[in-house]
């Protein structure tokens, strides 16, 4: 540690961390762009087609700067050129194009260096190149690099509505009269300025690494662009210095411990990202699952009630599970409210029993509905049922119940139990100048998220003044407040 | 057989060639691996013998690669001098393979090699940095010379004493010079571990950032070491090295603020212009420059010349910036009429690859009608769309919006594509996709103002999908995604509406709540097109209807032109005639 302090009091130290920072940054937003247009090859063709430009750059100017960044987007530029002229007319498959152009440009340049060394005896070393020389980065570079920096995130953010909306969907783009091949072109420009102004610090081959993992880290994180390019700009910056940091630590090359430790924070993002990672999927799938083995146990237990005393042991038997299991979920159940024990013999709750009908009420009615308007013969209706008594929502299954003509029996000749709507009132039953409090238990939380908009927090007492041209007009805690009647109709209330 | 192999023998076949026919008076041919020993070689040899340099001028033996050509010299040599001292990694092999009946020598022999600082048992073949081993050098040489070409050994001997006499010279001239420098400061900071035979010989340090092969990168602690040997001994200039890249010192030298003591001569000689052409005079001007830099007389600063270049590259920047910004503006007339306009659309003829998509087509389309637009696949529906967009160049044909031409009117315009066409995982919400909709009614700089918000929150409140507004588009059902497309058609506040197959995978509800919307775009007077392939609800949906199956095959009120017969001919036995022809082309 104290000698990493040291170290970075030498200038050179310095130069490294800030160039490699500024090239996590500008790698990380413009890979955004390229990864959700699917072009992430492109990135590597651009790298890689600049040699020759290096090449062209030495030849007319030397050891200069100069040459080396104007030689190389050039030659950048003429591969996303050409590689576009490929891809409309001719008739090559759109990644072949862009390997036969970048791998022919690559070439060229190889034989160039070849060239080079033997006639001119040139020291231009290939593996610079290809790996990049953080040691090497001299205030020159820096400099460009924090225009290059600069100019990146000016144009991102004074363009950024163009390169969102062509991004997104070409088509729209052009219809709203935005030039499509204007904003590519920029891009590719851009591109070339990134990939050359990172070629000291990372080298070709690693760059495209550093444009398309922190992207495709941020694509895991987020649903919207904005942030997704912040979160990727925030990658790309950890990822080199961090990088940078293991490299001195652990004595080994910069370039490759950047894309390493950019890997790893991808890596970080696919397992636990809350929106796209597979963690959260599993966690989704196992609440899903749980919900679903609930359900289950609460019908078998509602069924099993009818006519004796609940049995776990049979629970688990019917639903080809281990007792183990029903008792721990039965455990939690009673926590939640849907259990009751009583004298040591396991009760369903008035809410228990009145969910678990109302499952018994969906399967059921599901089965008729099969029948009657699918055509579907009885032996056909079971499974699917069991599928959609867990998925239907409540407002679904009276549509449903409606469209039936509320039938008694489902098909196999079994009662369909109906629904306990005059357990729990709806706001627009109670009569006028009655008051009332608002139900803790809301039918679903669309409807607890829209009353707390409307002030309406359940607990509340709140007096009903009058109903008039579909509104309902009410009182709570001194002031008043009008509801339209089709909402007060959901609101469940407590009198 | 390898290529390589090949070559090689095509090289023997050559040289037994010349052997067989050329004159019998023909001189020897001495290749030599570098180019300070064809020096040595053509100082001895003279006139006698041919001496070539398998190394260009200024080439770095470390790194280079031995072309096929290569091969051949080597093959048709009487007599190869190579270093040895692993200088050469690339030649045995060479050699072995080119069956060449030359005789190889190695010029080291008798010299006792220092180790080499990078790799623990390799030697640091940079002998000849030492003039009493460059005695050995040429003694070697003289000796080879005379065994292949005995008839001229007396003179051979006489040009050895000639050069021995002034390498001695030369040697004692070097060891006076460097004494010149003060003790203190007789330290050689420079590129590769070249001059450590220098350095023993003449009483100089030697400090270098890459070990004895110049195939190598320099580490962080080689640059540390670097910096702190400047730094102790507060040396006033450092050397770069001809055949490597001097950036890193040149950087080294700024940061420190010491001189460049310019450009020292090791792995090979310079070109006239050099003042290094010759062995002798390559370490002359080493020694020169080395005791002008390290007694501070002399030795350049680093320029800043580049300086200029930042600037180049922000004008470069600039440039681009309003090139792009400029490309970017989108023409657009205001003060148009909208009332009582057409679409005018005139012999329009497009064709794909030579497969025909549209041929002949005239419409006439009105605002005020809900416009229908059917025909099955390959009919040329989405076509005609696109060329109404101007999204692709008819082959003939002429399409007149209002009077304009649609790139002067794009802002009246909205599309409204098939769902299938839309990445629905894109990191987008549904009001980031609304608010699209507001983009043509800005320039490039503009920023959405707050009422551009309320529009597009209007429009998603008009389809009943408000409080999704936070949403990723790929969250919602497929009916909200199409109300989400068409909110944005909306609150871009467009005149021409085209829908493509809007009702295709959303519900019932939502199908009836476009068509609702449809309605009232039409009673405000806009014009309206709805590609639409389900027969049903045609007549229900639609005030007219246009037929297509690559020609336009009725258009008209519903009422009237949806027929039997005309779908008959929309929808089958469509191409017969038009595919025959294409087939025969």
């Amino acid at each position: 540690m104290e000698s990493l302090i040291e170290l970075f009091q030498h200038a050179y130290a310095i130069r490294a961390l800030l160039a490699s920072a500024m090239v996590g940054i500008m790698c990380g937003v413009l890979g955004c762009f390229i990864v959700l247009k699917n072009m992430s090859l492109i990135g590597d063709a651009l790298s890689h087609a600049i040699l020759p430009g290096v090449v062209a750059g030495f030849l007319i100017a030397g050891y200069s700067i100069m040459g080396f960044f104007t030689g190389s987007v050039v030659a950048g530029l003429l591969a996303a050129v050409l590689i576009t002229w490929i891809q409309r007319n001719v008739k090559t498959q759109e990644d072949a194009a862009i390997g036969i152009v970048f791998t022919s440009m690559f070439a060229i340049g190889v034989m160039g260096i070849s060239w080079l060394t033997r006639q001119e005896g040139v020291h231009l070393d290939l593996k610079d190149f290809l790996f990049g020389n953080v040691l090497g980065i001299s205030n020159q570079d820096l400099w460009m690099t924090f225009l290059v920096l600069g100019f990146t995130l000016v144009c991102i953010s004074a363009f950024y509505r163009y390169f969102f909306i062509t991004t997104f969907e070409s088509v729209i783009a052009q219809t709203i009269g935005i030039s499509t091949g204007t904003m590519h072109y920029f891009l590719m420009l851009l591109l070339s300025f990134a990939v050359v102004a990172s070629l000291q610090s990372v080298g070709v081959i690693l760059v495209v690494a550093m444009l398309i993992t922190p992207a495709s880290t941020a694509y895991l994180l987020t649903y919207k662009l904005k942030k997704m390019v912040l979160i990727a700009g925030l990658t790309g910056l950890l990822s080199t210095t961090l990088g940078l940091l293991m490299a001195i630590i652990f004595e080994t090359t910069p370039g490759p411990a950047m894309t390493v430790t950019a890997t790893a924070l991808y890596l970080l993002a696919v397992f636990f990202s809350p929106k796209r990672g597979l963690m959260s999927r599993y966690v989704k799938k196992r609440k899903k699952q749980t919900k679903i083995l609930r359900e289950d146990i609460l019908k078998q237990a509602v069924r099993q009630q009818e006519h004796e005393k609940i049995d776990l042991e049979r629970i688990g038997e019917k639903l080809g599970i281990s007792t183990t299991r029903v008792k721990r979920v039965a455990q939690k159940m009673l926590r939640s409210g849907e259990f009751v024990r009583e004298h040591g013999q396991l009760t369903l709750t008035p809410h228990g029993t009145e969910q678990g009908y109302a499952l018994v009420r969906a399967h059921r009615l599901w089965e008729t509905y099969l029948v009657q308007k699918m055509g579907l013969s009885l032996d056909q209706i079971h499974e699917d049922a069991e599928k959609y008594e867990h998925i239907l929502t409540e407002e679904l299954v009276e549509e449903v119940a409606l469209s039936l003509g509320n039938p008694q029996e489902d098909p196999h000749g079994s009662p369909i139990p109906q629904k306990h709507s005059t357990n729990i009132p709806s706001l627009a039953s109670i009569s006028e100048n009655e008051t009332v409090t608002i139900s803790q238990k809301q039918r679903n939380h669309l409807i607890r998220s829209q009353l707390w908009d409307a002030g309406l927090i359940p607990g509340l007492a709140i007096t009903v003044l009058d109903k008039e041209g579909g509104k309902i007009k009410i009182r709570l805690q001194g002031s008043e407040t009008e509801l339209p009647l089709t909402l007060a109709e959901q609101i469940r209330v407590d009198s | 057989m390898k290529p390589k192999s090949i070559l090689l023998c095509l090289g023997l076949l050559i040289s037994a060639w010349n052997q067989t026919f050329s004159q019998p008076a023909e001189k020897p041919t001495v290749i030599a691996t570098t180019t300070f020993i064809a020096d040595m070689a053509y100082r001895l040899a003279g006139e006698y013998v041919e001496v070539q340099s398998l190394m260009p001028i200024g080439g770095d033996p470390h790194l280079y690669d031995p072309v096929p050509g290569d091969a051949k010299r080597i093959a048709e040599a009487d007599l190869i001098l190579k270093n040895g001292l692993t200088l050469e990694g690339w030649l045995n092999e060479m050699i072995d393979n080119s069956g060449t009946k030359a005789l190889v020598v190695s010029i080291t022999d008798g010299i006792i090699p220092i180790q080499s600082s990078d790799h623990i048992g390799a030697v640091d073949p940079h002998a000849w940095m030492d003039l009493r081993h460059g005695m050995v050098y040429i003694e070697n040489i003289m000796k080879a010379l005379k065994r292949i070409d005995p008839v001229h050994a007396s003179q051979y001997d006489q040009n050895y004493q000639t050069y021995r006499a002034e390498m001695e010279a030369l040697d004692a001239y070097i060891l006076a010079q460097i004494q010149s420098i003060p003790e203190s400061k007789r330290v050689l900071a420079t590129s590769h571990d070249a001059f450590r035979y220098f350095g023993n010989r003449y009483g100089l340090k030697v400090e270098s950032i890459l070990g004895t092969s110049t195939d190598a990168e320099a580490r962080i602690e080689d640059y540390q070491n670097m910096l702190r040997v400047v730094k102790q001994y507060e040396i006033p200039a450092i050397f770069i090295e001809s055949t490597i890249n001097p950036k890193l010192l040149q950087q080294l030298a700024s940061d420190q603020q010491v001189k460049i003591g310019g450009k020292l001569f090791a792995d090979s000689l310079g070109d006239e212009e050099s003042g290094a052409d010759s062995y002798l005079s390559m370490l002359k001007q080493n020694t020169d420059l080395i005791v002008i830099g390290l007694t501070g007389l002399g030795g350049s600063a680093i320029d800043r010349k580049d300086q200029l270049f930042l600037w180049v590259i922000l004008g470069m920047f600039v440039l681009a910036f309003f090139v792009v910004k400029s490309r970017l503006h989108i023409p657009s007339k205001s003060g148009l009429s909208w009332e009582d306009y057409i679409i005018q659309i005139q012999g329009l003829t497009v064709s794909y690859d030579r497969k025909t998509a549209l041929s002949n087509i005239y419409l006439d389309i009105e605002p005020g009608y809900v416009y229908g637009l059917i025909g099955g696949n390959g009919s040329g529906k989405s076509t005609l769309f696109k060329s109404i967009l101007g999204l692709i160049e008819p082959d003939a044909g002429k399409i007149s919006l209002n009077g304009e031409s649609v790139e002067d009117i794009r802002k009246y315009i909205s599309y409204i594509p098939q769902k299938e066409e839309i990445d629905w995982s894109f990191p987008a919400t549904v009001m980031d996709v609304v608010l699209m909709g507001r983009y043509p009614h800005h320039q490039v700089f503009d920023r959405l103002a707050k009422t551009d918000h309320d529009k597009a929150f209007d429009a998603l409140e008009q389809l009943g999908i408000a409080d999704l507004q936070h949403k990723q588009i790929g969250e919602l059902s497929g009916g909200q995604q199409q109300r989400a497309f068409i909110a944005r058609a909306l609150c871009q506040e467009a005149e021409i509406y085209l829908f493509d197959e809007p009702f295709v995978g959303v519900d019932i509800t939502t199908e009836s709540r476009i068509i609702e919307i449809v309605r009232s775009l039409v009673e405000n007077g806009k014009l309206v097109v709805i590609i639409h392939h389900d027969l049903a609800k045609v007549k229900e949906y639609f005030d007219r209807l246009i037929m297509i199956n690559q020609r336009v095959i009725a258009v008209g009120d519903t009422e009237e032109v949806f027929t039997d017969d005309h779908i008959k001919k929309t929808y089958g036995g469509r191409l017969t005639i038009l595919q025959k022809t294409e087939d025969l082309q």
